[in-house]
């Protein structure tokens, strides 16, 4: 991964630690995937585009539909030790990306945020072409 | 306060599905009628945009070095390329 994305992702996240990929594991079964079970698996890539997970934290990053990303994050507070969470909306709109976030006013990202949205969606196409479909994320050919 | 009707028999509820937090923007009174009119027109110049970025991602999909689209038309770039994807590996495990 290349530093630029490194940096990109981490902005994001606020997380600077390292990003790994993801390898798909070899002995996924032969037998048919609903689309959710396919955005499932897009997923556990998704989460690790932007560095480890933090322990106690779940994450999920996946395209949704042709419109919309979203982002999951769920932990536990320390101080309550109650389970906390926060979805991230990111609707594709012909004026722009729209956040949405609960408990927060809609707002179009701009800026760092977006250049750093598009880098992330950019990493999980390339990923998820390799590491869930097997396919060449230049040519879209399967791959050998 | 917005301008737009509430009438659930009002057009800008036949949009497409891409409209729909738009239009409930507008009905919340975020965006006034006549911001959702200009924003309805840009659409027919983006969409040019979107329908070359996703004959792009059918073949040489690369929103992050393709200089004609705007961030947001590579990020939806990107959404298509990944939809198309996935619907390529439902359609195979179909057949």
């Amino acid at each position: 991964m290349s530093n630029v994305f490194k940096k990109a992702l981490g902005l994001i996240t606020g997380n600077t630690g390292t990003s790994v990929g993801f390898t798909m594991p070899k002995n996924r079964p032969l037998k048919k995937l609903t689309e959710r079970e396919l955005i499932q698996l897009e997923s556990e890539i998704g989460s690790k585009l932007f560095g480890e997970v933090p322990k106690g934290h779940r994450r999920e990053f996946f395209c949704r539909d042709e419109k919309t990303w979203i982002w999951y994050e769920e932990w536990t507070d320390p101080k309550t030790n109650k389970r906390q969470n926060m979805t991230v909306r990111y609707e594709i709109q012909p004026s722009g990306i729209l956040k949405v976030q609960e408990g927060s006013r809609y707002s179009y990202i701009e800026g760092a945020e977006l250049d750093n949205l598009l880098a992330a969606t950019t990493m999980y196409y390339e990923q998820v072409a390799r590491g869930v479909y097997n396919r060449d994320p230049k040519t879209g050919q399967k791959l050998a | 306060m917005s301008e737009y009707p509430q009438s659930s028999n009002d057009k800008l509820t036949q949009l497409n599905d891409g409209d729909e937090i738009y239009t409930r923007e507008a009905r919340e009174g975020l965006l006034s009628l006549d911001e959702v009119r200009r924003e309805r027109q840009r659409r027919a110049f983006e969409k040019s945009a979107l329908d070359l970025a996703a004959q792009q991602s059918g073949q040489t999909h690369n929103a992050e070095t393709s200089p004609i689209l705007t961030v947001e038309q590579k990020i939806a770039a990107n959404n298509m390329a990944i939809r198309a994807l996935r619907d390529a590996e439902l359609s195979g495990q179909a057949a």
